[in-house]
């Protein structure tokens, strides 16, 4: 029953209302009239009358778009990153060809958001163009291809509004997080996040080769060695096909190696469970965050990220929160945002949830396995 | 008759009573006898039981009972408490239940320590591995083997108030990454040389995080039976000293006192609290003011010790953000000498051996000045935290222990986990 924020996705949430939740509000909450609505969850309950419709956003910890019932009193839904593109690429599509020869980031941004349904942001400004044009296409994977290409990211805030930069610029450069399963507290610049961390290494993804059909050529590039071997010593060759109709003429082998650069390597994430209430305010979904739990082979192997808390120098890992899910837990305030702007408190029944948020992060510095066996010898 | 766990002495938990096992799960009672008025010794029992409990720093400790060596092992504390009821001062007694998990390998098992650690990031060019041998860690004197996956190793043995340490050199000049060391040791030596917090007017040993309630000015110290760092009769100071083989006695004690940048004394201790507390490393964040102006009076000392250390590791934090630290100072004037490397200063030592035949050192990684006639240190540019290590050498004791020595192993500390593991 939980929250999912995805970064850069839709995600999903599902509230659970008491069974002894009064018809008179759970009539208030049908698809037929209030689909697309807006489930408003705060990490803690004002009454309704005591805020504005637009501050009840801005006080949010998250936001859904109301899609499905369940029941008399199930609600759920996506994040609001569906009213940029929904998961099937449904939405607001451009009817008419967005198209810029010298587009610069903030512009294709801007025309890009969709009108009314979000609202602008912060665009950070990105050196260079892009000639391109895009019509029809779901609004979120323009987006994603324009951001791709300027090296940066987007978000969709509880308030509804869009923002795109880089990563340091969404969510700043240093970590303010340190997921250990040894501490919690706070320290001057870092907060702790108790959480049993997990990591998964594999090689599913793994890739040696891309072969890239753009619009005018096709290229292949490689690996210029692997580890990794088959069964009778040979290099793996693990060939990843990937069509880019809208990669243009001389841009084939950069598009080509970026894709190689995101898969020529064993996957590295991490999970970790947190009992924190609402840990997603210390943590948001995309934040750089700090791990360490040097027993499960995370840290910092590079050594260059010196972290000192509750007693100890450390050197964690520098990570980034990919998805977290949460529940929803006693002392939030749950709302529904109808269509026509009135806000339902539906905190007093809500079945609350219990359990711990689980939070997928990526870390693609985890350092191998591998430590030498030690030769035992008496002291 | 006694029954040690964890670091419980002997004479805490009085009499075993009862044992039931099913499997490696082993339950205990007794009861602790005391005198017709003194609440303290049960008081003391429930808090260390208390704290053994899904205790995060020692998952696993030793267990030791002379009266049936062969509980004798390592153990999972899995509940424990001390009834404390109206009745027990009329009976003198109270009541204790110790419930463990026998671990794998539980009578003699292997304790890893997994070592991950780089050179402290310093405004002194100290490189990786000054001198050679600036990465280290203790285990126990006695342990029963060790085998390690360093490029190389030296040890020395220091010799303290609970026994040897053997202190680990990996010779590392590369920095260093993960490491792994692995010993064996019987329970009875699993303390031997590691860093107890002590709390209290007869400074008893904390078990887990949360101190008793009371006076933070009651009395506390930090010790590792090689240094000692504690309370000082003066508030806002601390008090430093060295255990002398030859004699089996601590040092007289050296005060430290703590400025602003503006030559302000801090002299209010306000709370101690417990950050860690395992067989490694243990620590303590005190918090500190200045009476004359409670509103600045946001200042935190961190505490650190290791085992086989002969400094601590502090540091000493603004929470007011003001950004005026600081100075460290010994208390009473006492000339020193200054430590540098490739001709910056880094720390201070004292100009000759004290009376015990110890010198105080000081170090920092912060660019910083030293005041060789009050002996201390301070930040060349103040700011709103420094870390710093303050320690005893021993005079003329093997490689390891000259001042600038402890400098550089201050400067190249591991973060270390101990994990027992089945062989």
């Amino acid at each position: 029953m939980p929250v999912t924020e995805q970064r850069m996705k839709p995600g999903s949430f599902q509230v659970a209302l008491r069974p002894d939740t009064p018809l008179g509000v759970t009539t208030q909450l049908g698809v037929s009239l209030q689909g697309f609505g807006h489930v408003v969850i705060l990490p803690a309950h004002f009454p309704a009358d005591a805020v504005s419709a637009a501050e009840l956003l801005g006080l949010a910890l998250y936001t859904g778009v109301f899609r499905r019932r369940t029941g008399r009193n199930v609600l759920e839904g996506a994040g609001p990153a569906v009213w940029l593109g929904d998961e099937q690429g449904k939405g607001r599509n451009p009817a008419v060809a967005i198209t810029k020869p010298t587009g610069t980031f903030v512009q294709w941004i801007t025309d890009l958001k969709p009108p009314g349904s979000l609202q602008a942001g912060t665009y950070h400004a990105q050196s260079g163009t892009l000639d391109w044009s895009t019509v029809d296409e779901s609004r979120r994977d323009s987006v994603d291809y324009v951001c791709a290409r300027f090296g940066c990211e987007w978000r969709i805030n509880p308030d509804l509004t869009l923002d795109a930069g880089t990563a340091d610029e969404l969510y700043g450069a240093d970590p303010t997080v340190i997921f250990t399963p040894w501490w919690d507290g706070r320290e001057l610049g870092v907060a702790g996040m108790r959480a049993t961390l997990k990591p998964v290494r594999d090689v599913e993804d793994y890739t040696t080769e891309v072969l890239l059909r753009g619009a005018a050529a096709s290229v292949v590039v490689s690996v210029p060695s692997t580890a990794f071997k088959d069964i009778v010593g040979n290099d793996v060759v693990i060939r990843r096909v990937v069509d880019s109709p809208d990669t243009l003429a001389g841009e084939e082998t950069a598009v080509a190696q970026s894709q190689l650069d995101r898969v020529n390597f064993p996957r590295r994430r991490v999970t970790a469970t947190t009992d924190q209430y609402a840990p997603t305010l210390d943590a948001p979904v995309g934040a750089h965050v700090w791990l360490w739990d040097p027993v499960e082979g995370i840290f910092d192997a590079s050594g260059t990220d010196e972290v000192y808390y509750r007693g100890e120098l450390v050197w964690p890992d520098r990570s980034r929160v990919v998805s977290c899910t949460w529940p929803i837990r006693e002392g939030m305030g749950v709302y529904f945002r109808q269509v026509d702007g009135t806000v339902l408190d539906l905190t007093e029944w809500v079945e609350w949830e219990s359990g711990a948020a689980r939070y997928e992060l990526d870390s693609s510095k985890l350092p191998v396995e591998a430590v030498r066996e030690p030769a035992i010898r008496v002291a | 008759m006694s029954l040690r766990v964890g670091r419980i002495p002997a004479e805490t938990l009085g009499n075993v009573e009862r044992v039931t096992s099913r499997g490696d799960a082993v339950t205990f009672e007794g009861r602790v006898s005391i005198g017709d008025e003194d609440l303290t010794a049960a008081r003391w029992a429930r808090e260390q039981l208390r704290g053994l409990v899904d205790n995060v720093d020692e998952d696993v400790t030793r267990l030791v009972w002379d009266e049936d060596p062969w509980y004798d092992g390592f153990v999972h504390v899995r509940g424990g408490d001390v009834t404390i009821d109206p009745g027990g001062l009329k009976r003198g007694w109270f009541p204790w239940r110790l419930e463990i998990d026998r671990v794998p390998g539980h009578a003699i098992p292997w304790a890893e320590a997994r070592l991950v650690g780089w050179k402290r990031s310093n405004a002194h060019s100290i490189p990786d591995g000054a001198a050679g041998s600036a990465f280290w860690h203790g285990v126990p004197g006695s342990i029963v083997d060790y085998g390690h996956d360093f490029d190389s190793n030296t040890t020395q043995t220091r010799t303290g108030e609970t026994g040897p340490v053997l202190v680990h050199f990996p010779g590392s000049t590369a920095g260093d990454g993960r490491r792994l060391g692995r010993f064996t040791v019987r329970p009875a030596d699993w303390y031997q040389g590691s860093p107890e917090i002590q709390w209290g007017p007869d400074l008893r040993a904390v078990i887990g995080r949360q101190l008793p309630g009371g006076d933070p000015t009651d009395g506390w110290a930090l010790t590792n039976g090689l240094f000692k760092i504690a309370g000082s009769g003066t508030a806002g100071q601390v008090e430093i000293s060295a255990w002398k083989t030859a004699t089996n006695s601590w040092s007289t004690p050296k005060a430290t006192r703590f400025r602003n940048a503006a030559d302000a004394t801090i002299d209010v201790l306000t709370s101690i609290t417990v950050l860690r507390n395992g067989p490694a490393l243990a620590a303590i964040r005190l918090g500190l003011g200045f009476s004359s102006d409670p509103s600045s009076s946001l200042h935190t000392l961190d505490i650190s010790l290791r085992r086989g250390a002969r400094f601590a590791e502090c540091m000493w934090r603004d929470g007011g953000l003001i950004g005026s630290i600081g100075k460290v100072q010994r208390a009473t004037a006492e000339a020193g000498s200054a430590l540098t490397y490739s001709g910056a200063d880094f720390g201070i030592e004292a100009a000759s051996d004290d009376a015990d035949g110890f010198r105080y050192v000081m170090f920092s990684p912060r660019a910083v000045g030293v005041n060789t006639i009050q002996g201390g240190v301070s930040r060349l540019a103040s700011g709103a935290e420094m870390p710093f290590g303050i320690g005893l050498s021993v005079s003329g004791s093997g490689l390891y222990e000259p001042p600038a020595y402890l400098g550089y192993q201050y400067h190249h500390p591991y973060a270390e986990r101990l994990v027992v593991v089945g062989r």
